[in-house]
Parts: structure tokens; sequence; C-alpha cells
């Protein structure tokens, strides 16, 4: 069941066009998640969503109700704000509460949904505090508690997570997670940290320029992006793009890159293709090994083998990150933990290809897989 | 001296030596400080003495020597028997006047100074900043260039000479200062408390009263402070629309101690000035205590 649904909305502040149509659609218990760089409009949109801005043109759907032109209150959502915007003269309680107070709900419900989201969420010792005297972590939570409190249709999330330390950024991340399989809740997460995206989401939209880029699974999105621009967001260290031109290698087609000849992997769809066309191979860092520790490993059998002197390392503990120049760009590979590497000294590595991808230079989309080609050339939003 | 003493002195463990440099400069300004308390307090002290002496004593006595013989008589002639024009009944009708004019100017100016903020920061609209800049420009308005059009003004509406009169002029005043105060001061909320009110189903007027009312105090106080000395400190409006029976005691004050007939008699002219000077103490010391800061800690990411 189609929980929201964004039709060809608009948004312009004065000649600068923040969103320009925006059309999605998400079930009940669906974790979207938009993200994007700053200035992208994810922001906008959640607040269009919310009603706390006005589109300039096109429509919000929530639960088959058109609500474009309700006020937030009318429209059955609850909102979670990045400074969580508790009230400072309020206890928890009241602030919990606050949206059934001006619902004229009586007292007693009141204190015993209070009650409930309160033991959920395990804040019930500190219903008698004010905001000041929480922590991060607990402020979060009790603006959680005044969404949850209101069992709203759409919870929207504007970036929740980015004032808190980087532990337990990690740990409400879970939580909110798990609360959202607990709940079956439908949720609109804002963020422009792609690991939140990857982790936390069903659907991820991927926002740039006003445009979702591309919208749909996050194992879609990192396998399969649509343009260069969604393929090194999404993933850190960033995808490699190595720019060459189409050549001919007696097999097949291959990527010349300066001295590299690099063969097009096998999933992608030959048709397309034409000698002399200039693309980008897309390789993650995890895609690439050394070649002494992969050399019987026979799924890497026909990998791409090359020589390179390593500029910088950084051990991470479970990898280390190895830096060096590929065709006048910096290439980074994410090497095992173990992998004993040292700046300065030429390596053999060996790439798995198998999930490489190929992206015309020109216009940055990603050239189909042959599994792709029969539906229709391009199967993501553009 | 031995080497460890000398080790210890410049190193200002225990037991090292006084550091007499330190002391000194120390002293010197405490000293200061006391001296500039004592330029301050010496009239006030001479007022309170003088106000507590009998005509006789001030005649023959020193003006900063405390009383011989204390009589209250002076405040009690200021208070209820003076004569002031006609009426010989002291300063306490004028002094219940200034509370008529001020409790509602107070009010009134801070209660609207606290909504022009919020809507002019919460609530733009197109020519918000236009209305700011005007009442901005009545902050630097001096009060003599209004008093003729602000008196044919007060005609017009009925309200010459009366109590009503002097507290519209104050209430036309004050929003100019109390606006741009609150104004300030709400420009420095979180837009996002006035987002999540908005969600959580609160209205304009909600709003305002449970969530931003109760984090103005310290604005609150700083403007009824404001407010309060103005007003019952102002004499120019008081005396120009301000009738007879309706004057504050500013214009009372004056008209008592400017008394061109009899004895002059200083005791009862510093009892009435203290009498009239009181409220404005009172304020500061009261409203001081509700000068809570830091409510705001925690609204918002820590």
């Amino acid at each position: 069941m189609t929980t929201l649904a964004v039709q060809d909305v608009k948004k312009d502040f004065g000649a600068t066009k923040v969103l320009k149509d925006i059309d999605m659609e998400i079930g009940t218990g669906d974790f979207l998640v938009l993200v994007g760089p700053s200035g992208c409009g994810k922001s906008t949109l959640l607040n269009i969503i919310a009603g706390l801005e006005k589109q300039t043109s096109g429509e919000i759907l929530i639960a088959g109700k058109d609500v474009s032109h309700l006020e937030p209150k009318a429209r059955d959502i609850a909102m979670v704000f990045q400074s969580y915007a508790l009230y400072p003269s309020m206890t928890v309680e009241r602030n919990i509460g606050f949206s059934l107070e001006m619902a004229g709900v009586d007292k007693a419900t009141r204190k015993e949904r209070i009650r409930e989201v309160a033991e959920l969420l395990k804040i019930e010792e500190l219903l008698n505090r004010r905001p000041s005297q929480l922590s991060g972590g607990q402020r979060q939570r009790v603006a959680m508690g005044r969404a949850l409190v209101r069992e709203p249709q759409i919870f929207l999330f504007d970036e929740p997570l980015s004032n808190l330390d980087a532990k337990l950024r990690v740990d409400m991340r879970v939580e909110i997670k798990k609360l959202h399989q607990r709940l079956g809740a439908t949720i609109v997460y804002v963020t422009h940290d792609q690991i939140e995206a990857m982790t936390m989401a069903t659907k991820i939209a991927v926002m740039k320029g006003g445009i979702i880029q591309q919208f749909g699974a996050p194992k879609d999105i990192y396998d399969r992006p649509s343009n260069t621009f969604v393929a090194t967001f999404m993933g850190s260290p960033a995808m490699n793009l190595i720019a060459g031109t189409l050549v001919s290698n007696g097999a097949g087609l291959a990527v010349k890159a300066g001295e590299e000849t690099i063969p097009v992997p096998g999933h992608i769809a030959a048709d397309g293709l034409s000698e002399g066309q200039s693309v980008q191979l897309g390789l993650r860092p995890e895609a690439v090994h050394l070649e002494s520790e992969v050399a019987h490993d026979t799924r890497l059998a026909d990998g791409w083998v090359f020589d390179r002197v390593i500029e910088v390392t950084e051990p991470t503990g479970p990898a280390t990150l190895a830096l060096f120049e590929m065709g006048g760009e910096e290439f980074h590979a994410s090497l095992s933990g173990d992998a004993e590497v040292e700046a300065g000294q030429s390596y053999r590595f060996k790439a798995d290809l198998s999930k490489a991808l190929l992206f015309d230079s020109q216009s940055g989309d990603r050239l189909p897989h042959s599994d792709e080609v029969r539906q229709s050339p391009k199967t993501q939003a553009a | 001296m031995s080497v460890a003493a000398l080790e210890t002195a410049r190193t200002g463990e225990p037991g090292a030596e006084v550091d007499w440099g330190k002391r000194g400069s120390r002293f010197a300004v405490y000293a200061a400080l006391v001296f500039m308390a004592l330029v301050f307090l010496v009239p006030l002290m001479s007022m309170v003495f003088t106000s507590l002496k009998d005509m006789d004593e001030i005649r023959g006595g020193n003006l900063l020597a405390p009383p011989q013989v204390l009589t209250f008589e002076p405040w009690i002639k200021a208070w209820s028997e003076a004569c002031i024009s006609v009426r010989c009944d002291g300063l306490s009708p004028y002094f219940i006047n200034s509370l008529l004019i001020v409790v509602p100017a107070v009010i009134i100016s801070v209660g609207l100074g606290a909504l022009n903020g919020y809507v002019l920061t919460m609530w733009r609209f197109p020519g918000a900043d236009w209305v700011f800049g005007a009442l901005l420009f009545g902050c630097f308005i001096p009060f003599q260039i209004v008093l003729i059009p602000m008196a044919r003004m007060l005609g017009l509406m009925g309200l010459a000479g009366s109590i009503p009169g002097v507290v519209f002029v104050h209430v036309v005043y004050g929003i100019c200062f109390t606006t741009l105060f609150f104004r300030n001061y709400y420009a420095s909320v979180p837009k996002e408390l006035v987002k999540a009110a908005s969600v959580d189903g609160a209205g304009f007027w909600a709003t305002w009263w449970h969530i931003l009312l109760p984090i103005s105090w310290p604005l609150i106080t700083v403007s009824v402070i404001w407010q309060f000395t103005g007003v019952w400190n102002d004499f120019l409006f008081g005396v120009s629309f301000a009738a007879g029976d309706n004057q504050p005691v500013t214009v009372a004050l004056n008209n008592l101690v400017n008394t061109s007939t009899g004895v002059k008699e200083y005791n009862v002219d510093m009892a009435g000035a203290i009498i009239s000077a009181f409220p404005t103490l009172f304020v500061y010391v009261v409203a001081g205590r509700f000068f809570l800061r830091g409510l705001m800690s925690g609204a918002v990411k820590g």
C-alpha cells in the first residue's frame, strides 16, 4: 500500500529552482532515506512533505489523501529535527505530550501514552527533567518520543544523528533501525551521510541539484549506480573512475587508459558499445587486492593485473587503504587488514572485474548491463 | 636565604615568601573600589541623614553628620501632609498616580514588544524589515519633538490631561525599545522550535504562549526594568500631558521642592526624593532575582 506519494513537486526560491519534478512513492513500512550533498534539496523536500514549506507546484499524498495544502498538524506526520527542537521550558513529559495537549487529548490518556512511549525508549526516569539536564543521546530519544506518541502515518527525520558523537551515532542508528523493524513504521529520513543511508534504508533516493539521481534499494544503488555522481557519492572511499577509450583487443572490447588495457567485463551489454567511445571504468576500492594474496583464488582467475607504487597507506584496522596513481587520478584500493604494504614500494595488484561498471564519459550515465538491456536501455530514474 | 628557600619562593609553593608586589596591587584595587563606592554612596547617605533630622539640627550642623535626634516627622509630612500647589495631602496621591501610569504602561509595552518580536522573527511577512526599521527609528526620536503633535493627538482621542493619555504616550515610545529587545532575542532562538510546535499542532498564539514566552524571562525582566525605570522617572511627559490631580510623583516632587513660599524644609524634600526614587530601586532588587540565565541551554544541540 502506498503511504507517501510525491507527484511532480517543484520548488522555486525566486529564480533558483531548488526542486525539479520530484516524483516518488513509498509503501507502508518503507524506510526511505533522502541522501545527497548540501544544497541538493533533500531538506526542502522533507519540509514540503511535512507542510512546513509550500511547494511551487505538485502534490503530496499521504495514505491516499491529498495533503498538499494542509497544515502540518493535519497531515498525520511527526518530525524529528536535527537540533531536536525540544521545548526548553517544559519537562520531558510535557515535551512528549505536547502534541496530544494541543489536540485536546485528556490528561489521563496523555499520561498513559507518554508512559508507553517512555517505556519503549527506556526514558521513564527522565520524564521530570528538563531538556537542559539531558545528554545528547537522551535528547535524541526524547525527540523520538515526541514523534512516536502521535502514532502518525509517516515519521520524518531531518538529519537526526548529525549532532551526536561518532560512537553514539552508531548506537542510535541501530536503535532507530530496531524501532523501525518493531513498529513497522513508515519513515522518511534525510541525511548527508551515505553510511546512514546504506545501513538504515529500505529505499534510497540519491539527490543532487534538485533532482533525484536514483531511487532504489540500497544494494541496487551501491552495485548499479545510475551515473558517476551516485557511484562516487555512495561508498567510502569513493569508487575509482578510470577514464579511457574503448579499443578492440581481439577477444572483445577493452578500456585503454594510458598504458593499461582493461578488458570490458562480460556482464556489460556489448550492444551499445563502440570502438573509440570515451568511457569511465568504475571500480570499487574493495575490488582491488594484492596479487600475492589472491593468486590461488579461482574466482579472480580472469581479474585485471597491474603494478603500482603505493604513495600512501592508511591502516584502519579491518582494512588497509592504499593510495596510488592511475591515469593521472588518485586511485584507492582497500586491501585486507593484514596486507603488509609500505609506501614507496611497488606491488602487483589484481582487480576483480565482476562488479566493474562502465560509464559514458559525456553524460556520466552508466552503460547498461546485459541483463538490463532486454527490458529497457535504462531502468534507473533519471 | 638558603638555596632551598629560594627555590620554593620561585616556584610559589606553600611556605614560600609572601609576594608583596601582588598583595600591594590587590590592595590598590580594593582601595580604589571602596573609594568609588563611597563617592556614590555619600550623597545618598547625606539624603537619608538629612531626612531624619529636624530643621534646627540641619541649620546648625554638618551635612554629612548622622542625626543627633531621630525624627520621622519629615517622612510623614512628605508622604501625607506637605502642600503641593493648593492640595495638602503630601506625595501619596501622586505616588498612586505614578503607579496607575507605570503598571499598565509596562505591561502593555512589554507584552506588545514580545508579540512584535515574535512576529518579526518567526512569522515574517513581506516588508517585515521595513516595519522593524520604522520601529527602530522610533528609539531615536527625542521626546521634545513629539510634545506638540502628541498633545494634539491626545486631544483628538479625548485623553488630554488624563492618566490613560500618559500611559498611551509611554506605550508608544516603549514598544520601540521592547520590540528591539525581543526581536533580537527571538532571532537567536532556533526556528526549528517553531517548526516543531507547528508539527505538534500549536498555532500562532499557542506557540508564543507555550513555547516562546516561557523562555523569555531574561528578556521580560530586562524590558520590565527598562520600561519601569523610564516611565517612573519620566518628568517631561508627566508635566506635559497630565493635568492637576493626575500628575505623577516626579512632577509633584518638583512642585514640592520648588515651592517659593515659606521656609525651605530640606528634611521633607529629602524624604520626598527618597520616596519617589524607592520603586525603581525596589524593581532592580526584586526583578534581578528573576534574571535567570541559561534557560535556553539544552533546547538544541548542547
